[in-house]
Order: structure tokens, then C-alpha cells, then sequence
């Protein structure tokens, strides 16, 4: 098999958006509300066939983002979780022992001994290969979405197996060769920063740091998971939670905390969000008990203002 | 766009983001994507390629604005004679509107709540208020006060709070609803709710701030050119702030940051230790080969059992490095969630072990006051004593260093004219793996007053000047070797 040359840098990636814009229709229609930052890096992704490296706090939505991306283009999602301990025969590719035994053996039995199976020489062919998510994704037909989630699990020098899928989307394989790939897949990684990524990593890909949503976006995406829920509820939740977001509590509210503690009001029947109704519900929103007291005790403050 | 983007990575990099050649490459590309006149766009595109750490975001918007703000229309208007034609806002009579009308429209665009509104106000303010003059005063601080001076926005807060109460149905902050407007509508004396909406206009007034702040900023570009805007511009990133001076901002970045710290360092010494496969377990190995007719196919190794390295903390708390004790504590609470074998120890004038607190305390500000009213590390006045305090870490737990231990030592110090007591450094020094002295001090003012860093340090592995991030990160380095 030949050495093939740098294919992904002219490919254009499969599944195709016209503009940012286009990118952000296409998620909302897909129920994911992105912002325009984020729908002009996949733009470039797509464009520049560079992967992308999402980082944020956990529950910004970094797994969806991927998983909205692959039912929008109607692409295969490939998932490598990483762990800590993963290594290149899970990542990348494995031979499989077993097989290649049994076929070994087969042969011998079979076939006379000088036949060239049974050298061993065979046995190292595609059939014989237990591919792992990133071969997967290089050789798939149709076009994919490769999600490489929670990368910053893996240790530093793991990092370096995905660097030649990343930057030239081929696999390199020494009994076989280079396998490149011919759709190039669109890729994500997600970090929850515990750990630096390493500089040859972060330098092969296209960089994006979800944020929270802004308030409004925050209702769109309350008033699609819940139908239910008034307007005005939906609003006075996302400011609240914006708000309560830039107190200095410890887990800041995620996005499935905000939908949970919305649910929780619509289950107590509050048409607004007033201090009895807070109190009753702030449970669902905040897990910590010292950070419900820093958000009653920010609160109550403005209490004996408005008062005096 | 090329000698822009050059003058752009140059000061990129002058502010300390690392910017490869390959990066820029990517970011021409990136921008060659977007229409030129898409600033946003373009914006995104640039940040993607060259940030790749969100924490330099700041640093990277406020020269953004700078080398990419000026559109050509932009030029044309602000140079010339200081007559801006169209910017410059025209009631329908055709004349210049005095400042009491900017400020009413200001309001309308703020009650409303229309971002691109209140940036052309703001920029229309700016025009009437800051009294720009090409050749003036070079900084923006002077033109900014000028103009929001004017503007008073404290008088723009009551009058949004007005209207809002006004919309619900209140008559006045003070004074009382109707009964009916009380009982029917959304109750807008609700201290949560009036809580929130004063959120709202803080946040608006925001914009007002932001918009002059750019406006004035792109005046001066225009003035100015680039380069020397960005000049004074110069700011730091989080990871060169000095932990002993820094602000609220900066300390929250260094939170962050310090968590993936510790971890690289529990990962780096994990390293040093691990090798990937003990020895061939023969018994293991023949039992599996049996799967294969005797065949030895598949070689089982022994687990590896590395030995894990103990790691004891001695962080000086006392007031004189209080920012770096605040940062201290964060290092240490990183380090014990890494590392199963840390055994922290907190000192000013006497030195207590902390270790339990950890788990006890539900995040650092509670850690700090148990620290405080818990651990016994005060004993006589509450100045820092490194000589008592070694002297008790050696009596107490001195017997725990042993040849696995590397003990690391946070401050800065200065000894306020006590006895020194270095020898007993020496002894731990004797015993322990390593010593290592990180201290929040420049290297320059190292052994000046009562600092007796030269004392200490010649019991020391590594005494490493450690004043910000950056610093910490490479003494990590060091300390791993």
C-alpha cells in the first residue's frame, strides 16, 4: 500500500453549511441553540477541515454541540470517550490475536505449509483488525462526526496517537501502511481543562470556549424542553440564573440544572418567580447547601436596601 | 490585512500568547473564510486559530479592537478637521442636539434594551462629550471620565428603575402600589424580582461603559496608528500576574488555573515512578497459554506497584504574604485532591498540620477561617517565625520525613528578626527525598531586610523564584526534573 500525500487540507468536508448563519438555523432547527462564536468556528471547521477543541464548564452543552452537529448533517456519530489508562489498541486500531490463530491454523491443516498464510504474512490484513472509533472514522464511507469526549482524561503521552488523525486524517499502520481518509470527518474534542492540553495538540486545532448561554438563548432552550412553561417564567429564569451564575458559589448551575429547577416550578405552579417560590425550588437549581446560603444571603441583602 | 495581521501577532505575542508560524497561517486562511467586513466574523476566526487558551481572551479583545476596529468609512469621518458628518447626531430641525437630548435618546435605547442602539448613542456622546482632539491627551482614561461624567449614569439607573416600575404598575421605588395593580398583576415588590431587573440595568449601563470605552479607543487609533495604541494598551495575562499583588480578576484566573496544575504535577511525578509493565508473571502466563494448545500467546505481566511519592506542604499564612497564602491554601487543597499522600502544614509563627481540614471544609473561604480558628499556627504574635515553626514541624513530625518525602516550602522568608534555626532545615534536608523552597518574592529583593532566603537556601534542593503562574508552572517542571 502507498504512502498517500496530505489529503484532508483541500477535501471539503462532508455535509456542507453555506454560511455561520446557516450553521445556527440548522442546530435550532436540530433543538440546539448556538451562539454566533460557536456557529463560526464550526463554520471554519468545516471550511479549513480543522478539528475543534471545545472547552467549558461542565453542562455548557459541549457533548450536545457534537451530537446536534451529527443529526444535522445527517452524518454517523463516532464516540471515543477517553479515560485515563486508554491506549493506542482502543484508540486507534488492535490485531485480532484470536483470529489470526485460528486462521493459522486452519491453514496448516488446510493447505500445504509453504502456503503464504501461513508465514504469518496473511494474517495481517484488514479482516484481521478490531479498528477503534479513529480508524473507524477514517474509513468510514459516508461522512462522520468524530467526538473525542473528555480528552483531557488521557495522559499527556496518549495525546500523541491522535495527533496524526487530527492534523492529516490518515492512520498509519506498519504492516499495512497509511490509511487515509476520503470523507474528512469533522471532529471534536471536548475538555473540562483538569489537566493542560498539550501545545502540538492545541496548535492542530481550531479553538472554542462555550460559555454559558446568554440569558434569551437560555429561554429558547427552556421554552423548547418545556412546552409547558410560561413566557415569563422562562424569562425570569434565565436572568436569574445568569445572575446567580456570576456569584461566587462553587458549582456554578448547568444547563439540565436550570431545565430541572424550571420543571420544579412549573410542578409547584408558579406563573412567577418571586422570593416563596424560590425558596421553595432553589434546591433543584444548586446541589451545595453553602451555595444556597450565598445565594439567599446575596438576595436578602438587597432586601434591607429596597427596605431602607 | 497582511501587515496588519503581522502588527497583530507581534502583539500577541509581546503580551505572552504564544502564536506559532502555523497558527498564523491558519488565521489568514480562516479569515479569507469570512467576508472583510464582517467584523464579528472575523473575530471569531482569529480567536479560533491564535487563542487557544480562553483565559487570554481579554487580553486578545481589548488588541482586537484596536488593530481591527477601523473600518475605511471609519478613517475617512474621524480624520480630516474634526468635523464628523454624519456621526454627528441631528434632531429634525437639522442641527447638533444638545447634550440633554443624547441623553434622552441614550435612555430610550437603553429602556428598550437594543444593544446596537446604545453603541450608536454612545458613540454620538462620545462625539458631543469628550471633546477628542487629535494631538491631545494620549491616554483614553481622560476622554472616557469626560464623557460619562456627562452622561451621569447614576441619574440614567433611576430613571430605568422608574420606568420599569411605572411598566409593572408601581407608582415610585418608595412609594406604595395600587391595590389593584398589587394584587392582579406579577407582584413587582417582590425583593427577588426587583433584585433582578436591578441586575438588568446594571448590566445595560454596562454597554454604555463598553461602547465609550471602544469608541474612544478607536478615535485614538485613528490618531495614532496601531502600534502605539496597543503600546500603552499592554496588559498581562493571568499567569503574569504577581500573586502578591493582584486583583480580584486575577485571583479567580489563578484558581482555575491551579487545579490542572497540580494535576500535571501528580501526573508528571506519576510518570517518573511508572513503568508500564512489571515483570512476565510465568505462573499467569502458562495458564493462559493453555487457551492457545500450550501456546504461549499472550504474555501477562505483573502488576506494577509504584511506589507513591509523599509529598509534605509547609505554606507560611501569615499577613505579610497574605495574597500568596490565599494562593498557597488553593495549591494545596489542588494537591490534596492529586495526591493521596499530601500532609499540609500551615505557619506564621508556630505550624499546625491541616490535612484533615481539607475534607471537612466546603471550598476555600471556609478552609481559610478553619485554618484560622482551628489550627494552632499563631503562638505568640502573629508574625511569621520560620525558626519556631521548623522547630516545631521537627519535634512534631519530623519522624514522618523520610527518603520518599519531598518537602516543599511556600514563603517568603522573611523571618522578622527571629532566630533563623536553619539547621534544622539541614536535618529535614538530611532525611527528605528533596527540599524545595518556592518563594513569592523577586529574586532581587531575596536576602534585603530581614529575608533570609541565602540561609535557608543552602539547605535546599531548588529555591525557586515563584511570583506568578507562569513561574509555578515551571518550577512544577523543576520539580519533577
Amino acid at each position: 500500500m502507498t504512502v498517500h500525500p496530505v489529503v484532508g487540507r483541500n477535501a471539503e468536508v462532508a455535509g456542507g453549511f453555506d454560511s455561520p448563519d446557516d450553521v445556527l438555523q440548522q442546530l435550532a432547527a436540530a433543538g440546539y441553540f448556538a451562539d454566533e462564536r460557536t456557529a463560526q468556528t464550526v463554520y471554519l471547521a468545516k471550511h479549513l477541515a480543522k478539528p475543534i477543541i471545545v472547552e467549558g464548564h461542565a453542562g455548557s452543552g459541549k457533548t450536545s454541540l457534537a451530537t446536534a452537529l451529527a443529526a444535522v448533517s445527517r452524518a454517523k456519530l463516532l464516540r471515543l470517550q477517553c479515560y485515563e489508562g486508554l491506549d493506542e489498541a482502543k484508540v486507534l486500531y488492535d490485531w485480532n490475536y484470536r483470529k489470526q490463530l485460528l486462521a493459522i491454523e486452519h491453514g496448516f491443516r488446510g493447505r500445504a505449509p509453504d502456503d503464504d498464510t501461513s508465514d504469518g504474512g496473511g494474517v495481517f490484513t484488514e479482516s484481521f483488525m478490531l479498528a477503534g472509533p479513529l480508524l473507524a472514522a477514517i474509513r468510514a464511507k459516508s461522512s462522520t462526526v468524530l467526538l473525542i469526549d473528555e480528552v483531557d482524561r488521557i495522559e499527556l503521552q496518549t495525546e500523541a496517537l491522535l495527533l496524526e488523525v487530527l492534523s492529516e486524517y490518515q492512520v498509519s499502520i506498519p504492516e499495512l501502511g497509511t490509511i487515509t481518509a476520503t470523507t474528512v470527518p469533522l471532529v471534536l474534542l471536548t475538555s473540562n481543562g483538569s489537566r493542560l492540553l498539550s501545545e502540538a495538540l492545541r496548535r492542530r486545532c481550531l479553538s472554542l470556549h462555550l460559555d454559558y448561554p446568554a440569558p434569551d438563548r437560555e429561554q429558547d432552550i427552556l421554552l423548547t424542553q418545556l412546552p409547558g412553561l410560561p413566557q415569563t417564567l422562562a424569562d425570569q429564569v434565565g436572568a436569574a440564573v445568569a445572575r446567580i451564575r456570576t456569584m461566587p458559589i462553587l458549582s456554578s448551575p448547568s444547563i439540565g440544572d436550570t431545565i430541572s429547577w424550571a420543571r420544579a416550578l412549573i410542578s409547584i405552579s408558579a406563573d412567577v418567580l418571586d422570593a416563596g417560590a424560590l425558596e421553595q425550588t432553589i434546591e433543584h437549581l444548586l446541589r451545595r447547601r453553602s451555595d444556597v446560603e450565598t445565594v439567599r444571603e446575596a438576595w436578602s441583602t438587597f432586601d434591607h436596601a429596597g427596605a431602607s | 490585512m497582511f501587515d496588519t495581521m503581522r502588527g497583530f501577532v507581534g502583539e500577541l505575542r509581546q503580551a505572552g500568547v504564544r502564536v506559532s508560524m502555523t497558527e498564523c497561517v491558519d488565521a489568514m486562511r480562516a479569515a479569507s473564510c469570512f467576508p472583510l467586513d464582517e467584523r464579528e466574523a472575523l473575530k471569531a476566526a482569529l480567536a479560533a486559530t491564535l487563542v487557544k487558551d480562553h483565559r487570554h481572551r481579554t487580553v486578545y479583545e481589548a488588541l482586537f479592537d484596536v488593530y481591527f476596529s477601523l473600518d475605511r468609512a471609519d478613517v475617512l469621518e474621524c480624520s480630516g478637521d474634526g468635523e464628523p458628518g454624519d456621526n454627528r447626531p441631528r434632531t429634525l430641525a437639522g442641527t447638533l442636539p444638545s447634550r440633554a437630548e443624547v441623553v434622552e435618546l441614550l435612555f430610550d435605547a437603553l429602556a428598550t434594551g437594543d444593544r446596537e442602539l446604545v453603541r450608536l448613542r454612545a458613540r454620538q456622546a462620545v462625539t458631543l462629550f469628550a471633546d477628542f482632539r487629535v494631538g491631545g491627551a494620549i491616554s483614553s482614561l481622560l476622554y472616557v471620565y469626560r464623557t460619562v461624567k456627562a452622561l451621569d449614569l447614576e441619574q440614567l439607573r433611576a430613571r430605568l428603575e422608574a420606568a420599569d416600575n411605572v411598566a409593572t404598575g408601581q407608582t415610585s421605588p418608595g412609594g406604595a402600589a395600587t391595590d389593584v395593580a398589587h394584587r392582579e398583576g406579577p407582584q413587582p415588590n417582590d425583593v427577588l424580582q426587583r433584585r433582578l431587573q436591578a441586575d438588568e440595568h446594571e448590566r445595560r449601563l454596562e454597554w454604555v461603559r463598553q461602547e465609550v470605552d471602544a469608541e474612544i479607543r478607536r478615535l485614538l487609533v485613528a490618531a495614532q496608528g496601531s502600534g502605539a495604541v496597543a503600546g500603552r494598551l499592554r496588559t498581562t495575562l493571568p499567569e503574569d500576574a504577581d500573586f502578591l499583588a493582584s486583583t480580584a480578576a486575577d485571583r479567580q484566573a489563578m484558581t482555575d488555573a491551579v487545579q490542572p496544575l497540580a494535576r500535571s504535577l501528580a501526573a508528571q511525578l506519576a510518570i517518573k515512578r511508572h513503568r508500564r509493565h512489571g515483570a512476565v508473571d510465568v505462573r499467569r502466563t502458562i495458564r493462559r497459554s493453555l487457551a492457545y494448545g500450550g501456546t504461549p500467546a499472550e504474555l501477562i505481566h505483573r502488576r506494577a506497584r509504584p511506589a507513591k511519592p509523599q509529598l509534605m506542604v509547609l505554606a507560611d499564612v501569615s499577613g505579610s504574604v497574605m495574597m500568596f497564602a490565599r494562593f498557597a491554601l488553593h495549591l494545596l487543597n489542588a494537591l490534596q485532591t492529586e495526591f493521596t499522600r499530601v500532609r499540609s502544614f500551615a505557619f506564621v509563627d508556630s505550624v499546625d498540620e491541616i490535612s484533615s481540614l481539607f475534607q471537612e471544609s466546603d471550598g476555600i473561604v471556609d478552609l481559610a477561617k478553619r485554618v484560622n480558628d482551628q489550627a494552632q499556627v499563631v503562638w505568640l504574635d502573629g508574625r511569621s517565625d520560620y525558626g519556631n515553626s521548623l522547630e516545631t514541624f521537627w519535634n512534631r513530625w519530623g519522624a514522618g520525613v523520610t527518603a520518599r518525602t519531598t518537602v516543599l516550602v511556600l514563603g517568603d522568608a522573611r523571618n522578622n528578626y527571629h532566630a533563623a534555626q536553619s539547621h534544622l532545615l539541614g536535618e529535614i534536608h538530611q532525611r527528605a527525598r528533596s527540599v524545595v523552597w518556592l518563594n513569592p518574592e523577586p529574586e532581587e529583593s531575596w536576602n534585603t531586610g530581614d529575608s533570609l532566603m541565602a540561609e535557608y537556601g543552602q539547605h535546599c534542593d531548588l529555591a525557586i523564584e515563584c511570583r506568578n503562574l507562569r513561574q509555578l508552572r515551571q518550577a512544577i517542571g523543576r520539580i519533577v526534573e
